[in-house]
């Protein structure tokens, strides 16, 4: 997929980094209220370290935050019906 | 934007090159140096730290606990951290609309490492023209044994810088054991690896990419600029027509102006760009320009400042006004804020409670005819030592108060404990009321805290 700017590492950079931002934010002020094994419990993953709980929830929000990025970039770059001529977006 | 249709690729983003900044020394290298150097050791120097038996300053993740010298916060006292965070931002905002991108140019992380990254880079490739000749030359096998030389310090300097970060989440004196002892935690060996990889990538690869593709700031920095911010800007008034001359040359004669074009300005620039263009977003503010033209400018005997710092409306010979409505605002709200967050801190309670109603009964009558509501008292203990506490309760006469244990709470933790309180149901008028709990430590009366509560009768 070739996103705005034509550029392949241009488009890795606006799926990974606007994520990775988000997943940091989401992850701090989440576990500002719960406590990472309190919430490890309520999923049924009961871990060692707590380390483990902020981890794997920066990691999932990381993903989640790439595949929004994805969707983004995806429905941006999908030229206008009937435009064979192929306008850029 | 298929590969069939290559005339109607639009190519926005040139590819990169490399851009290989020639060194540069004068004042505000200096200062960069100096910045630099300060913000690296601090960096790496504050985990180490003790105080009180402990790292002085260690955001313990693990115990969820942040310690800054002789501050404990608990996450019930987020609000400080935000606090902090908006201070900063804040700070931020204040100094950009006074004097340009002081922070890019300066104090931003990208930048420090970037600079700490192309010394090591100088150091073993030499200056940009040998760097160049190096990158397009062929293979040999001098080249490769520099090369691995070279990424083989960036990879020890990423891990150390690395294992410092983490060292700031986890006691660093224990991590550095662990890791001496190939026993780290599987996530404590993400976090170091991963860290590192990032400044790696970062510093030694992405560079200038950072701050234009990738930094927020650089695209709304310009929200917070005026006329009268301090920015790097080329003199085109007196500068132009560009164009080379012989040292002992009148440009008069010649019909030009003071630049000669020696293309030194862009040499320097480490996003690779052209101050003369005017301003432009790619411009870190870093100031290697000025140097490098003042040193021209010097040796032609000519006047300093064809690229200087100076604002928008000194460029137009109008005056500069520092104290604009935007930087007293700013201003304001950064003193503001920050006397806030001093308050709030030198008047934090030591002690915390909250108060959960009990979810399974409103009430029940005992069988005297009280009415009792049932709570859950959640206390947190913000010192370092143990306490004791007296619970009380308030807010409706002739209330009172049953707790199934003592309030003793141990260093730094929290207790729970069952808390009933009666009333006889002639004493209150309404079927609901709001009542205070309050909790003092028995032997120092100053520790306090109390909270509110509901209680409720039946009709």
């Amino acid at each position: 997929m070739i996103g705005p700017g034509g550029s392949r590492k241009k488009v890795l950079i606006a799926v990974l980094w606007p994520s990775f931002v988000f997943a940091g934010i989401f992850t701090g002020l989440l576990f500002a209220f719960v406590d990472p094994f309190v919430l490890m419990d309520e999923v049924g993953l009961h871990t060692e370290s707590r380390l483990a709980g902020y981890s794997l929830t920066f990691l999932s929000m990381w993903v989640v935050g790439i595949l929004v990025a994805a969707m983004a970039l995806y429905i941006m770059c999908t030229p206008e019906p009937g435009n064979k001529e192929g306008d850029q977006v | 934007m298929d590969s069939q249709a290559p005339s109607l690729k639009q190519e926005l983003y040139a590819k990169r090159e490399t851009i290989h900044p020639r060194t540069v020394t004068g004042l505000f290298a200096r200062l960069r140096v100096t910045a630099v150097l300060f913000l690296l050791g601090l960096y790496y120097i504050v985990p180490w730290i003790p105080w009180d038996g402990r790292q002085a300053i260690l955001f313990d993740l693990p115990a969820r606990k942040f310690y800054i010298f002789g501050l404990v916060l608990w996450p019930q006292d987020f609000i400080y951290l935000s606090g902090l965070l908006i201070v900063a931002a804040l700070s931020l905002f204040f100094f950009t609309a006074v004097a340009g991108r002081l922070w890019c140019g300066y104090a931003c992380p990208q930048t420090v490492w970037t600079e700490a990254f192309m010394w090591i880079e100088r150091k073993l490739e030499g200056d940009r023209n040998q760097r160049i000749k190096l990158d397009k030359g062929p293979l040999t096998a001098k080249k490769i044994r520099i090369k691995s030389l070279k990424h083989g310090i960036w990879i020890l300097f990423s891990l150390w810088t690395g294992y410092t970060f983490v060292g700031y989440f986890t006691p660093i004196i224990e991590l550095g054991e662990k890791i001496l002892s190939f026993s780290t935690g599987p996530w404590e060996t993400f976090w170091v690896l991963f860290y590192g990889f990032a400044t790696y990538g970062n510093a030694g690869w992405m560079r200038e990419q950072v701050c234009i593709y990738m930094c927020p700031y650089a695209r709304f920095q310009s929200a917070m600029f005026d006329r009268n911010t301090l920015i790097i800007s080329y003199d085109s008034e007196r500068g132009e027509p560009r164009g080379h001359r012989k040292r002992k040359a009148d440009p008069k004669e010649l019909g030009l102006g003071s630049c000669v074009d020696c293309k030194l300005c862009v040499q320097v620039c480490p996003t690779g760009i052209d101050i003369r263009d005017g301003l432009q977003y790619q411009c870190i503010g870093c100031a290697a320009c000025v140097d490098v033209c003042d040193q021209v400018m010097e040796k032609l005997d000519y006047p300093k400042g064809l690229v200087r710092y100076t604002t928008e409306n000194a460029m137009e010979h109008g005056e500069t006004s520092l104290l604009r409505p935007r930087v007293v605002f700013y201003g304001l709200l950064l003193i503001a804020i920050a006397a806030g967050l001093v308050y709030g801190l030198a008047n934090r309670s030591p002690v915390g409670i909250d108060v959960i109603r009990d979810r399974n009964v409103l009430y029940r009558v005992t069988d005297e005819g009280l009415v009792e509501n049932i709570y859950i008292l959640k206390i947190l203990n913000k010192q370092e030592r143990d306490h004791e506490y007296r619970v009380e309760v308030s807010g409706i006469d002739g209330l009172q108060l049953r707790l199934d244990q003592l309030a003793s709470v141990k260093a730094g933790e929290v207790a729970e404990l069952s808390a009933g309180v009666l009333i006889d149901p002639v004493m209150m008028k309404k079927t609901s009321a709001d009542i205070v709990f309050s909790v003092t430590a028995t032997e120092d009366e100053s520790i306090s805290s109390q909270s509110d509560a509901r209680f409720i009768k039946p009709r």
